[in-house]
């Protein structure tokens, strides 16, 4: 592989990297709170996907789109919360899960009914197709801000979580939830918060996404949601570094299964790479950062 | 044949019974296209039970069993399929596949060995995991295996779909189908291995401390219910007899899932339950979902409202109906409680009045005329240290307990006496020093070898498998070998005989303390270790705990160590005491000596001065 | 039983006729307390005798079954943990419980996490001058401090609420006795800074030497109470509630 391939699949592996880093961190931020695995987080980046199309479709510029998108992710994320998981605050884990399996097949029944049923085109920008030179290396716009923004996000996160009383209410009840409301920390309020970061992650991962794949479609948040799982099974469930750290790997894997596996072996990219995973997870049940013991 | 099983057979029968009726009034009745429907809800029901025996006794999700289903399926198709075709449709197959033509069973059974195959390939990795880690897995092998079946065109056809299996499934065999499946399945549910699943399902540290492999009881729990779901796909694509693989995606999993969590996951009956609900609402919403013509109005098509509408209802359940519609009990069960008979049900309140118990405790007597204590050491512990994130619990605490020894073990909060027993039977790795029991070096053995090994032991805070009857308690944690007889005896024994039916957490402390020693003591274990057996009760409920203690070391020949606060059941009950301070051993010897030792009150009351 | 000394004025927390119960288990039966501003009171008692409930019920963490729990006159039974800080109560729990992945600067500031004033700052200021060792360790992660500095880092974390009564459970526990000093003596100068203290404590001479009352719980019950001086007198009958020589409670 020439040296310029090489950087442009290492600006892929970051790209999409990141983008399972989002999808990822948004499902652990909840986890760490509520210790709740949400399935229908993957509804989150559809319903993103769905405010772009519609505003799309009101002619709005994509910027625009953008904008619209973001918010409503954050406000279907912190009504799931209110009306599928606040009434099971105290059922089991087990329980929980069920709860919001159905909750995604509610959501993607929804706009089924409501919107259609069939895959719809979003536009995007064209120069997302565009190539930059940089330091003499053609490499693809849409990777670039892919990556660029995603990183934005992981360190606008960071600072959060580490600088503002929010975040330091959100890293306590995540490592002590009975003992930060001791100390003060509203329960309500960090459990909403928790939500709203999580739809704001799924959305912006969900603009990034879709500028991707250029479509949407009912069940197209299976994609991301599976992702989100096995990275931050793979980082140690319940760690946010190792969620981001689960969602890099991935993206990873991907790009260099993309480039080594033969033509005929592409249609099972995605199955090479959950065993890859699985295989990790036999010798490390616990997760790459997941300290706690099985039980 | 013991009485679980008999009793599992009996509501098999009633299962049975509804299900061949079904069949015979749509035989003797039904139109062609009812038969279907019937032919249809009875294959549904059989992956229904197939779920149930995994999720329902393990108590983990799986999103991934539709891929099992799917295996099933191809690999009955694949051998079903007259040979003309496949050479026309999938003429790259290997030479003994194009030529296979197999019949009913011989497709069952080879789609069944199939799909377990799978399942042991991938299964020891998942069995391994935490549980939702375990869900996202299962979640990746349904993926993983729909990649492969779709993806696959030498041999699956892809997304064009196979086609032309011969139509072997009739409704009959269907029927046939679904009563083998829910007999294995009951079985499966009341038998040792099931029930120790269920144990795991409960509380996976008390199971671990009465010799279950937690791992392996979920794996084998994944293999049987794989093989029920290969059988069941192989049947299916019997049924439908052209098919491509998102037949055996994400619909499917939803589908069972929905019937399972509503009907009621942990019992076979709520999953045959949930089956048919479902199966009838569904009928009803689809004639909706085409569009029906009411008053010359045509209402529009609706998509999906079928989904949407289960989905509604699952939440409905989960918040109102925790544990689905039927619950946990079983039809039998359901049957003997329309009927009010004694004996206690899953519904039972709790008991807040300690209850006189018949049988217990003979008149109290001092109980500590001792018995011969052996010289041989049958538990050791030599110098154990254990530390947790900078704190040592232990800082090198050697224990010795001999034969037919009753040795207390007490001292102030925090002191390491729970940490010891913990270590000592497996539950901790000690970060330094040596366990051994009975001659062996059982040093850094997980807990179920260590009790396999003739160790049992009871916990500070009440751990029992809140959701099982008491008799099931008993029961997962006999040994192989002892029957019912020996399972009545043990609960005669500790008073609990009368309330065999009630759940554990149900009972009352007092009985739930009991229970807990009952759970120990159907061990036969060589070493008894009670934390603080004591806890919680009344003088007279710890007068008789003391009675029964002293009389089981008798009886089991057993050595035991017992840690308690109540320093006068200590003083009583012990031959020898040990007292913990700060990790360390601080006084041994006799109980009334010990008690009078300066460091003993110190440790308790505290110093005076700074040391 | 001996005679409870008459504080002054209204109690800033009455607790009367408390029952808790969890699940079938009763592990309060009916347990009355009155703590008066300015005070130290301890209470004593073996192990599962419900001590650690009793503050657990104060501090809003469980929700008793029976019975009021009054701060400053006004009901406090029944509200969630983190509006009981509000109101004034924090609670110092058993085992310290510091956030470990926070540093030491963050569990003192997220135990200012109820407050909306501009006082934090100042607080935060004067915590860490009353606990030299914290100041040095600021930007350490809590989970690597020894114990001894955990209990420190706990109840600076409790004292950022700037609450009006302090409930301390077992501060002494598992602590050296050097540390087990200096902690008696930081709760002594607590009480100077007009803090009030309700302190649940294993180790009886310490605590008494600290506290003006004490009551003495056995099984869920108050089975003696007086002042420290009384109590401290009537070592034997204390010896006789903890070891039970001699018949329980």
């Amino acid at each position: 592989m020439s040296p310029e391939e090489l950087v442009q699949q290492l600006v892929n592996a970051l790209s999409l990297g990141a983008i399972y880093a989002l999808f990822a961190l948004g499902l652990a931020v909840v986890f760490s709170v509520l210790g709740l695995l949400n399935f229908a987080y993957g509804e989150l980046v559809t319903v993103s996907g769905y405010a772009m199309l519609l505003l799309a479709r009101r002619d709005l510029p994509f910027w625009a789109m953008v904008v619209g998108a973001v918010p409503v992710a954050i406000a279907i994320s912190m009504a799931m919360e209110f009306v599928a998981f606040r009434p099971l605050r105290r059922a089991s884990p087990v329980v929980r899960l069920f709860s919001s399996f159905a909750l995604a097949v509610i959501i993607q029944n929804l706009i089924r009914q409501l919107i259609s049923p069939r895959p719809q085109g979003v536009p995007v920008p064209e120069f997302f197709n565009d190539a930059v030179r940089l330091g003499g290396v053609r490499i693809g716009v849409l990777p670039l801000l892919t990556a660029a923004i995603g990183g934005a996000c992981l360190v606008g996160l960071s600072v959060f979580l580490k600088r503002s009383r929010a975040g330091l209410a959100m890293r306590a009840a995540s490592q002590d939830f009975a003992v930060s409301r001791l100390v003060g920390v509203r329960a309500d309020r960090v459990i909403s918060l928790a939500f709203a970061i999580s739809g704001a992650l799924a959305g912006i991962a969900g603009v990034l996404w879709v500028s991707r794949r250029t479509s949407v479609s009912p069940t197209m948040g299976f994609g991301p949601v599976l992702k989100a799982f096995v990275a931050t099974v793979l980082g140690g469930l319940g760690n946010l570094s190792g969620a981001v750290l689960g969602g890099f790997f991935l993206g990873a894997l991907e790009i260099v299964l993309e480039v080594v596996l033969p033509a005929a072996w592409r249609p099972f990219l995605d199955a090479i790479a959950l065993s890859i995973v699985v295989c990790v997870l036999y010798f490390r049940p616990q997760g790459i950062l997941g300290g706690t013991e099985l039980t | 044949m013991n009485r679980r099983v008999r009793e599992a057979l009996g509501g098999w029968a009633i299962l049975a019974a509804a299900l061949v009726a079904v069949a015979g009034l749509t035989a003797a009745f039904g139109t062609a296209p009812l038969r279907r429907t019937v032919t249809d809800f009875f294959l549904i029901a059989l992956l229904v039970v197939g779920l149930q025996a995994f999720v329902g006794n393990s108590g983990i999700v799986s999103f991934g069993h539709a891929a099992f289903v799917g295996i099933g399926a191809y690999a009955a198709a694949l051998l079903t399929i007259p040979a003309a075709l496949k050479e026309q449709a999938l003429p790259e197959l290997p030479g003994w596949l194009l030529r296979a033509e197999l019949g009913l069973l011989p497709s069952v059974a080879a789609a069944t060995v199939t799909a377990l195959i799978v399942a042991a390939a991938v299964g020891g990795a998942i069995a391994r995991m935490r549980e939702l880690a375990m869900a996202m897995a299962t979640l990746a092998l349904l993926v993983l295996v729909h990649a492969v079946l779709a993806n696959w065109d030498s041999v699956t056809r892809g997304g064009y779909g196979i086609y032309g299996v011969p139509g072997n499934t009739t409704m009959w065999v269907a029927l046939v189908g679904v009563l083998a499946g829910t007999l294995i399945a009951r079985l499966y549910r009341a038998s040792g291995p099931g029930l120790r699943l269920q144990a795991t399902r409960e509380d996976p540290l008390p199971a671990r401390s009465v010799g279950v492999h937690v791992a392996a009881a979920r794996f084998g729990g994944l293999l049987l219910s794989a093989a029920i779901m290969g059988a069941g796909g192989a049947l299916f694509a019997q049924h439908i007899l052209a098919f491509d693989p998102d037949q055996f995606f994400f619909t499917l999993t939803f589908t069972t899932l929905a019937m399972l969590v509503i009907g009621g996951r942990e019992s076979v009956t709520g999953a045959v339950a949930g089956a048919g609900l479902v199966a009838v609402a569904q009928e009803l919403l689809r004639t909706v979902e085409l569009g029906v013509v009411v008053a010359g109005v045509r209402i529009p098509e609706l998509p999906g409202i079928v989904q949407l509408s289960v989905a509604v209802l699952i939440i409905l359940v989960l918040v109102f109906r925790p544990a689905g519609l039927v619950g946990r009990a079983e039809i039998e069960e359901l049957v003997r409680r329309r009927r009010g008979s004694p004996g206690g049900t899953r519904e039972d309140g709790p008991d807040r009045e300690g209850a006189v118990i018949p049988g217990a405790a003979p008149a109290p007597r001092r109980p500590t005329v001792a018995r011969p204590v052996g010289d041989r050491a049958v538990l050791r512990a030599v110098d154990a240290t254990m530390d947790f994130a900078g704190l040592r619990a232990l800082a090198g605490v050697t224990l010795e307990l001999r034969e037919g020894e009753i040795l207390g073990l007490i001292g102030p909060n925090g002191s390491g006496k729970t940490t010891l027993l913990n270590v000592v039977s497996g539950i901790h790795r000690p970060t330094g020093g040596r366990v051994e029991l009975g001659g062996r070096d059982v040093t850094g053995w997980p807990a179920h070898r260590v009790a396999r090994l003739g160790l049992a032991r009871t916990f500070q805070n009440i751990r029992l498998f809140a959701g099982l009857t008491v008799r099931e308690n008993v029961q997962a944690a006999a040994p192989r070998g002892v029957g019912d007889a020996g399972v009545d005896e043990v609960l005669l024994d500790l008073g609990l005989a009368d309330r065999e039916g009630t759940p554990a957490a149900a009972l009352p402390y007092g009985l739930q303390r009991r229970l807990e020693i009952a759970r120990a003591v159907i061990r036969r274990p060589a070493v008894l270790l009670l934390d603080e057996p004591a806890a919680g009760m009344n003088e007279a409920e710890s007068e008789e705990l003391l009675v029964t203690i002293a009389r089981l070391r008798e009886e089991l020949g057993c050595a035991v160590v017992v840690i308690d606060h109540d320093f006068r059941l200590i003083l009583r009950l012990c031959d020898r005491v040990q007292v913990l301070n700060e990790g360390r051993t601080i006084a041994e010897g006799a109980p009334g000596d010990v008690a009078r030792a300066p460091a003993v009150i110190e440790a308790y009351l505290g110093t005076i001065r700074p040391a | 039983m001996a005679e409870v000394p008459r504080s002054e004025g209204a109690p800033l927390l009455a607790v009367e006729e408390l029952v808790v119960a969890y699940g079938p288990v009763r592990a309060l039966h009916g347990v009355s307390l009155e703590v008066f501003p300015g005070e130290i009171v301890a209470v004593l008692g073996p192990n599962g005798a419900g001590k650690s409930t009793l503050l657990k019920a104060i501090a809003g963490a469980v929700a008793p079954a029976e019975g009021r729990i009054l701060h400053a006159g006004r009901r406090i039974d029944g509200l969630p943990p983190e509006e009981v800080v509000r109101r004034g109560v924090a609670l110092v729990p058993e085992g310290r419980m510091v956030f470990p992945r926070l540093t030491v600067r963050e569990n003192l500031e997220v135990g200012a996490i109820s407050r909306r004033d501009a006082g934090i700052g100042e607080d935060l200021e004067r915590v860490l001058s009353m606990f030299p060792v914290l100041r040095e360790r600021a930007g350490q992660l809590a989970g690597t401090l020894s114990g001894g500095e955990q209990q420190m880092l706990a109840i600076g974390r409790a004292l950022m609420a700037r609450p009006s009564l302090v409930l301390l459970d077992e501060p002494s526990l598992g602590l050296a006795p050097i540390v087990v000093h200096r902690v008696f003596e930081l709760i002594a100068r607590m009480r100077q800074d007009g803090v009030t203290v309700l302190l649940v404590e294993q180790n009886v001479h310490r605590a008494l030497e600290v506290a003006d009352r004490a009551s003495v719980l056995a099984v869920g019950r108050v089975v003696l109470s007086g002042s420290g001086e009384e109590l401290r007198r009537a070592e034997g009958r204390l010896e006789r509630a903890y070891l039970g020589i001699g018949g329980r409670a």
